[in-house]
């Protein structure tokens, strides 16, 4: 698929940060419906741009599940509220419990899509970058985990293979028999795996140390800088934030803020091409 | 100007049981822009020695006599043998700037490092890929990049190629010859692959045992051990021992195939030098694979693509060919760990039964075959899960002081697998699958890291298990091993066996997959 650029991700990780902190915040303070409507619909169209409209389609299903399963639950199982419209055995359903579970699966659904834009601007390395800053240590400690995933799965299938031959066999084989030789296998090919692991950590320790590792204070690589822009932005969203708050003003605006900014940067390309 | 200077160097582990010195009374010296090659058997203190003069990397132990170095430690660059174990992080990018963050540099300062050594090394485009998905070559690469940005005075090697592919190597030393013509570094190299790095050596350190002898040229150090030191004679490269062979009174030794052709050796004596006996037959049902076709993925591309293969009974049958051409993976589907979508084995490997009772795999690191505590253990375990007799096991024993690829297992037993160093951790795994004797032996890369030593007890080892009948299948990068011990030899190209033939005959066709002896009778057969 043809992953459409994403200029909002260019931003520094802070103002990013900043960007989907007050965003959260906006979903969890939705206590009120047309607030929740307006969250939906912006983080929609952010998906929409963003993933493009079959992906979206995808997922509103899901959605639209979600959020009738979450009112059907809370009409059933919490009955506070004055409007009844059913009775059964005796029991109330009332209107006011069923626009509840609504309003908390569309605000489900909307913290689904948070992540999705999260995500989708965020990525590892950015992450790691502003927990670096300050802690650079556990920063590395972090990113260095990340890796021994991929590294624990690709020796577990070669420890298997080195095992196959002498006797350790593979769930399937027709010499293979019950649980307890799973187990006993499994076990096995663990025992391996922790040695080798052990084994391997303690050479990249000594290269650690070769270069020069807990020598000094380490100092992280200022891959990204503030610019102007950031700071615009970070200040308009701010602005916008406050309004949305106090006044319940302009949060399509906030939320529909990448989308905008990626189509002003649309629209200025297009602009330089047009004057070249 | 003098850098470095040991005097009565004298070095005792703290984990060694009877006391004996690593290092013993050294007294060398190194001066700036020399590179010196450490060479000798294995096991004889190199890493030690090594070691030591890297400060910060010294091993726990006694240490007597006198060193200085006039760098502080962070200016002295290491580079480890192997390359997956030395990479810390995730990307290549994050790997090469780590020594910079440690040094506390500050970011001008390092992308001005950045944009020169990835422009040295030629590797811009590498920055922005993920270390997983390099080959071993460029790791090393990587490596040495990310040590260089630490701009060291001095930079020492512990035997770097010892995992590499030839063509990875050559590549490889030519980055370590340029650093020392072009920018004036010290270096001190630890390898037993002389042929690619010996005729560079400003200076060669002859270490055997823990005493170290001085050579102020390489053909001194060959000088000495053609004359003096001839037990030791199967450390020097093939084209040198032939050489030697022709005429001892030599007085300049030829390092390339350019020099041995100038020697005008006639082509009788070289083609009885590499002639080997032929070999009776025993009558096998030959191994076969017809049309084999294998992916790992579902959408992924395919590894072999309708591969042929015939191994005759009782051969030794070589695959070689280049990184990537799906080597490996053939081995696994020959052990049955994994399975062709399309085509079939016959002969011994037809079925899953046959294959489990047949077949022994030696994979490319050894140590992945021991889970116990240690070898002796492992040895037991084995023997108790296969319900070896009394008998075969008194044999087995027996082995440890019958023959020389395994004498020095002996004082190993009590020791866990992962203590022990690259040749003989091979060795302790190929007595392990001594035990099963099994009629296949399937070996991946077993002479990655083993000295001439090693290797030639292991081609007698081989050649006594091919005289009782097993057939050999080996995969190498090592031609000179296939050359002189393989029987058949097979040469795979993206996913086929494209030439397959007697192993003497293939490697007298091939122009680049050869060894330089046979490079240089090539001409001769017109």
């Amino acid at each position: 698929m043809n992953k459409k650029i994403n200029y909002f991700s260019d931003f520094h990780p802070v103002t990013l940060l900043f960007y989907f902190t007050l965003t959260i915040i906006i979903i969890f303070m939705c206590d009120y419906g047309a607030v929740l409507i307006y969250a939906f619909v912006s983080f929609s169209l952010c998906s929409v741009y963003i993933e493009g409209i079959k992906a979206y389609i995808k997922a509103l299903v899901y959605y639209v599940i979600l959020i009738v399963t979450a009112g059907i639950f809370n009409c059933l199982f919490n009955h506070s509220g004055e409007k009844v419209f059913l009775y059964i055995n005796d029991t109330p359903l009332t209107l006011d419990s069923l626009f509840y579970g609504i309003c908390t699966g569309a605000m489900v659904s909307c913290l689904l899509m948070w992540f999705k834009l999260f995500n989708n601007s965020m990525d590892n390395g950015k992450i790691n970058y502003i927990l670096g800053r300050h802690l650079p240590v556990t920063g590395l400690i972090i990113s260095m985990c990340f890796g021994f995933t991929k590294r624990f799965r690709y020796k577990l299938d070669i420890i298997k293979q080195s095992l196959y031959t002498i006797g350790q066999l593979p769930q399937g084989s027709p010499l293979y028999k019950g649980i307890s030789h799973k187990i006993k296998n499994g076990a096995a090919v663990l025992n391996v795996l922790m040695s080798v692991m052990l084994k391997d950590s303690v050479l990249t320790a000594d290269s650690m140390t070769a270069r020069g590792y807990g020598l000094k204070r380490r100092r992280l690589y200022k891959r990204y800088s503030i610019c102007i822009e950031d700071i615009i932005f970070i200040i308009t969203a701010l602005l916008l934030f406050i309004s949305a708050v106090f006044f319940r003003l302009f949060i399509m605006p906030l939320i529909l803020a990448p989308v905008i900014y990626n189509i002003f940067k649309e629209i200025s390309w297009k602009y330089y091409q047009w004057k070249i | 100007m003098e850098i470095l200077s040991m005097e009565n160097l004298t070095f005792t582990y703290n984990r060694s049981s009877d006391g004996q010195a690593a290092l013993k009374n050294i007294s060398l010296k190194a001066y700036e822009g020399e590179l010196i090659l450490l060479c000798g058997p294995s096991g004889g203190g190199k890493t030690s020695l090594l070691r030591i003069i890297k400060s910060s990397l010294m091993p726990e132990g006694k240490l007597e006599g006198h060193i200085s170095s006039c760098f502080p430690d962070e200016k002295i660059g290491y580079v480890f043998q192997q390359p997956d174990n030395q990479l810390v992080m995730e990307k290549v990018f994050d790997e090469l700037i780590f020594g910079c963050e440690n040094m506390g540099l500050s970011t001008p300062e390092i992308n001005k490092r950045l944009s020169e050594i990835t422009s040295f090394f030629g590797i811009e485009d590498l920055t922005d890929r993920e270390c997983a998905s390099l080959s071993g070559g460029q790791k090393q690469l990587i490596n040495l990049a990310s040590v260089l940005m630490m701009e060291p005075d001095m930079l020492i090697f512990d035997e770097p190629l010892s995992q590499l592919d030839p063509i990875a190597a050559t590549l490889f030393i030519n980055i370590i010859k340029r650093l020392h013509d072009e920018l004036g570094i010290t270096i001190i190299i630890c390898e037993h692959r002389l042929s690619d790095i010996l005729p560079y050596a400003s200076k060669v350190w002859f270490m055997d045992n823990g005493a170290v002898s001085e050579f102020s040229s390489p053909d001194s150090f060959v000088n000495h051990i053609v004359r003096e030191d001839k037990k030791y004679i199967c450390l020097l490269p093939s084209l040198i021992r032939a050489a030697v062979s022709y005429d001892t009174s030599l007085k300049t030794y030829p390092y390339s195939v350019c020099d041995f052709k100038k020697l005008n050796i006639p082509k009788d004596f070289l083609d009885n030098y590499i002639d080997k006996e032929n070999v009776n037959r025993i009558n096998m049902p030959p191994v076969c694979g017809k049309r084999l076709y294998f992916k790992y993925e579902k959408n992924g591309r395919d590894i072999l693509k309708g591969l042929n293969i015939n191994i005759p009974s009782n051969s030794f049958y070589g695959i070689i060919g280049g990184n990537g051409s799906g080597k490996s993976t053939l081995l696994s589907l020959m052990t049955g760990y994994r399975t062709p979508y399309k085509g079939k084995f016959t002969g011994l490997l037809s079925d899953d039964i046959n294959r489990l009772i047949c077949v022994s795999y030696l994979p490319q690191n050894p140590l992945y075959m021991f889970k116990e505590s240690c070898l002796f253990n492992d040895y037991l375990e084995i023997m108790h899960k296969f319900n070896i007799p009394e008998d075969e096991r008194v044999d087995f024993s027996r082995l440890f002081t019958t023959h020389p690829l395994f004498m020095p297992l002996k004082d190993l037993l009590p020791r866990n697998a992962s203590e022990i160093s690259g040749g003989q951790l091979q060795a302790a795994a190929i007595l392990l699958l001594h035990i099963l004797k099994r009629p296949i032996l399937l070996l991946d890369e077993p002479t990655k890291g083993m000295d001439s030593i090693y290797k030639k007890h292991f081609s007698s080892y081989l050649k006594e298990l091919r005289e009782k009948g097993t057939t050999i299948i080996m995969v190498s990068h090592d031609l000179e091993f296939i050359s002189d011990n393989a029987t058949h030899c097979g040469v795979m190209y993206d996913g086929q066996i494209v030439a397959e033939d007697e192993c003497h005959s293939i490697l007298r066709s091939n122009k680049f997959f050869t060894t330089p002896l046979f490079r240089s009778i090539r001409k001769d057969l017109g």
